[in-house]
């Protein structure tokens, strides 16, 4: 097998659509699971985001409420592939949110858990970055190459046909 | 000599008699001229058939004329001058009869040939003697003519005025005469045929020019439609399309869908927390600048107490300062505050962008009966800078 045959099937594996609804539903389920526990627990969710030191404190509940709620319902999309590519807009505006947030408190040093997922997390740190940055990634790979099994694909095959 | 001159004398009546006989002929030629030249422009069967009976009467000097015409594709007529009306009318009766029964039969027996004439009498004996048909009184000189099998008639005269026998010049003339009607008559037939066909082609003109009219309407409502389809066609494509794409709507409906529900399940939620920060709820409480805590600092003339979650108190603190953080108020401030004295100065610290942990901290202090709780809003921050004490 030559270098440009193997880079060829890289090539393929890495672009496929496949992978891309396999990350589809990983980033969809994540986001779901990821706004449970902060929807029922708004009072330490607003914690958490106190604890960045970036939303100004008229702010802080407002976000504490909507933003689980816009996950999970992001999420939900993701998943189900209704409007995916807006929701993928969304999610990838969240997660470079969450990401720079990370970024300038771990720069800053500030002792806090991530509370990504619940308020006992791990305390943050450049691990923690890079985890956001891989899952940035593949909602970049789901924008771009993503087009399987989409709720709405029926209905607009149907117009095409026509 | 003598013989010659008898010779010369009967030479006399016999050039006497045919320059009367030339004469004769010569006034029948011009009837027959005129008769042409007249039959030329008609156009009518009847009045072909009157203009001929005239003819026939006036070359052999005649007052009684009839003439009967059959025909398959006109009604059959009868054209009589000078007979008895009652005679002529059996004559009709009868004729018309057997010509239906002759035209209408398969097989015609003694038919004669296309444009054939035949001469059935000459004089009132033979026409009194002949059986075809009940010839009318006074009938003389009778003519069979046949155009072809599809008409043919009789012509019938009566005896001449003079008393005169009819000459084979009048039996010449008259078969010339029924010559020229029969080509007459096949003349109008064939205009009418040609008008026939001409009517049937302008019919079938304003047919095709009518089908090519509803061709052109068909033509523009198909292309009207096809346009249409066209688009259809596009508009759904450029729709779908559309959909493909990202939009503004799509932010516009999530963002609804997520504030309707995540403030109405917040309202409804036992879990649910205020969207309005806590402290604005609380009365201003008392402020301190840092230059003057710090004053207060150095004659140890109050207790510092940070109100900033443990974490970033055990990162870094002023020094000798006492976390008491809202969320573990109540432990704390058993431990530490239950025995102070009610009178001493307390300055509290510790608020970020996000939180105003001191003003929430200090409401819960007076609330407990403290009543000399002070804020300092400048915080850890302008303490440093001001060179300030602080412990890690």
């Amino acid at each position: 097998m030559s270098t440009k045959t193997v880079y060829n099937f890289m090539l393929r594996l890495l672009t496929s659509k496949e992978l891309a609804f396999i990350f589809r539903l990983y980033i969809g389920g994540l986001f779901v699971y990821a706004s449970l526990y902060k929807i029922n627990y708004a009072v330490e969710f607003a914690e958490t985001i106190a604890n960045y030191q970036l939303v100004p404190y008229w702010a802080v509940n407002f976000l504490a409420v909507t933003m689980p709620w816009l996950e999970l319902i992001c999420g939900l999309m993701l998943i189900i592939g209704f409007r995916a590519k807006a929701v993928t807009v969304i999610i990838g505006g969240m997660m470079v949110m969450f990401t720079v947030a990370l970024v300038i408190n771990v720069i800053q040093d500030t002792p806090i858990s991530c509370g990504c997922f619940s308020t006992s997390d791990e305390l943050i740190g450049w691990h923690t970055v890079l985890r956001d940055v891989i899952w940035l990634g593949m909602i970049v790979h789901i924008y771009y190459f993503d087009r399987m099994f989409h709720l709405e694909n029926r209905f607009l095959a149907l117009l095409r046909r026509i | 000599m003598v013989q010659n001159s008898d010779a010369e004398r009967s030479a006399v009546p016999e050039r006497d008699k045919e320059l009367r006989e030339r004469e004769y002929q010569a006034y029948q030629l011009r009837l027959l001229n005129e008769y042409l030249r007249e039959l030329f422009f008609l156009e009518d069967r009847g009045e072909i058939a009157e203009q001929f009976l005239l003819m026939c009467m006036g070359a052999v000097g005649t007052d009684k004329a009839l003439l009967l015409v059959f025909d398959e594709q006109e009604e059959s007529a009868l054209h009589y001058r000078g007979f008895n009306d009652f005679r002529v009318q059996r004559l009709r009766e009868d004729a018309f009869v057997q010509a239906q029964q002759h035209l209408a039969r398969d097989d015609r027996d003694n038919e004669l040939l296309p444009k054939q004439i035949l001469v059935i009498s000459t004089n009132e004996q033979e026409a009194a003697r002949d059986s075809r048909l009940p010839w009318p009184e006074d009938s003389c000189f009778i003519v069979r003519w046949n155009l072809d099998s599809g008409c043919f008639g009789y012509l019938v005269l009566g005896p001449k005025l003079d008393g005169s026998i009819y000459f084979d010049l009048d039996r010449d003339f008259l078969l010339q005469l029924s010559q020229v009607l029969m080509d007459s008559l096949q003349m109008v037939r064939s205009r009418e045929e040609i008008h026939r066909l001409n009517a049937d082609l302008m019919s079938k003109n304003q047919e095709l020019s009518q089908t090519i009219e509803e061709l052109q309407k068909s033509h523009e409502t198909i292309s009207i439609l096809q346009r249409t389809r066209d688009r259809l066609h596009g508009l759904i494509h450029s729709e779908a399309a559309r959909l493909e794409r990202v939009s503004a709507w799509d932010f516009v409906f999530i963002v609804a869908v997520t504030l309707i529900i995540s403030l109405l399940y917040n309202t409804t939620s036992p879990g649910g927390v205020s969207l309005t920060p806590a402290t604005w709820s609380l009365p201003e409480p008392e402020m301190i600048d840092t230059d003057r805590a710090a004053e207060i600092y150095e004659q140890d003339g109050a207790v510092f107490v940070d109100a900033r979650p443990n974490q970033f108190f055990e990162q870094e603190k002023i020094r000798d300062a006492v976390n008491l953080p809202s969320n573990l108020f109540d432990f704390i401030y058993m431990m530490h505050f239950a025995q102070l004295d009610p009178e001493k100065k307390i300055i509290v610290y510790g608020r970020n962008i996000s939180r105003r942990y001191d003003e929430t901290v200090a409401f819960e202090l007076e609330e407990r009966g403290h009543e000399r709780v002070l804020v300092m809003p400048g915080g850890l921050g302008e303490w440093k800078a001001k060179g300030m004490p602080v412990a890690p």
